[in-house]
């Protein structure tokens, strides 16, 4: 396996290709051991970061979304970033079933949490977010005593 | 993504195929209500889903909003065959527990649950 990876898309905010991100992020995550379980959280969690780019970042409005996804000493590292409107608060917007929409359930945030090893969120108002999210396998191969 | 839902006496059984995000959240949600829109004898909605390998919170939304409907006529919904990912995040997100989870659903359940033809 190679030492380093990377992997660097950029696409329109386009409902249609939240389903995309995470089928990628998967297909580039599989050349670490994850457990299928496990590529699922990262599909999740991915679908949920690509969600919110296009939802709050973009409100449904025509934006690019970036993803960055790299595979470094064994961690994967993924990267969604938009130049939309921002977050105001980020702290009130991870909280749990915090929603600025009716008929969301205010559960992106928590999902990525819940699913990744860490979840860090940058954003400024008028200039955009970007959520980076790391995990690794947990699975330790017995033969060689490496994660 | 694929659904086929038909009435059957006093439920809607619904088949899904397909990952169910907000590219297709809005097209589940409509197919459900202008069922319910159209016959107020329904209470039950049974989705069936051995075919939705994935569903996130854009979907979660859409099934309770499901759940409130149906809770306000006297009804529930049910939720068949989930898949593992399914599953996990309608444990986490508290879905789980409101409404009703049928593995190894068979069409024969319908009528244990004296929901009748007609």
């Amino acid at each position: 396996m190679a030492e380093s990876n990377y992997i660097k898309v950029e696409f329109p905010s386009l409902p249609e290709n939240v389903g995309f991100s995470r089928a990628l992020v998967s297909a580039f995550a599989s050349q670490l051991d994850f457990t299928l379980p496990e590529l699922d959280e990262i599909r999740t969690a991915t679908s949920e970061a690509v969600s919110n780019a296009i939802i709050h970042g973009y409100e449904n409005a025509q934006g690019v979304v970036t993803l960055e996804a790299d595979i470094k000493g064994g961690v994967l590292t993924v990267k969604i970033i938009d130049q939309g409107k921002g977050i105001e608060d980020i702290a009130a917007a991870k909280a749990v079933q915090y929603t600025t929409r009716p008929g969301r359930y205010g559960l992106g945030f928590t999902f990525m949490e819940a699913f990744m090893d860490s979840l860090h969120v940058e954003s400024s108002l008028g200039e955009g977010t970007s959520v980076t999210m790391t995990k690794h396998p947990e699975t330790v191969r017995p033969e060689t005593g490496t994660a | 993504m694929i659904i086929n839902a038909e009435k059957i006496g006093t439920a809607i059984v619904a088949r899904i195929q397909g990952e169910l995000d907000m590219a297709n959240a809005d097209q589940l949600r409509a197919s459900i209500d202008e069922k319910l829109d159209q016959y107020e004898t329904i209470r039950d909605v049974y989705l069936i889903c051995d075919a939705v390998p994935f569903i996130d919170s854009s979907g979660l939304a859409v099934l309770l909003g499901r759940y409130r409907k149906l809770e306000e006529r006297g009804g529930k919904l049910f939720i068949a065959n989930p898949s593992p990912q399914a599953r996990r995040v309608m444990e986490l997100s508290g879905l789980s527990k409101l409404v009703g989870i049928c593995d190894n659903w068979n069409p024969a359940d319908l009528q244990q649950r004296g929901v009748t033809n007609g």
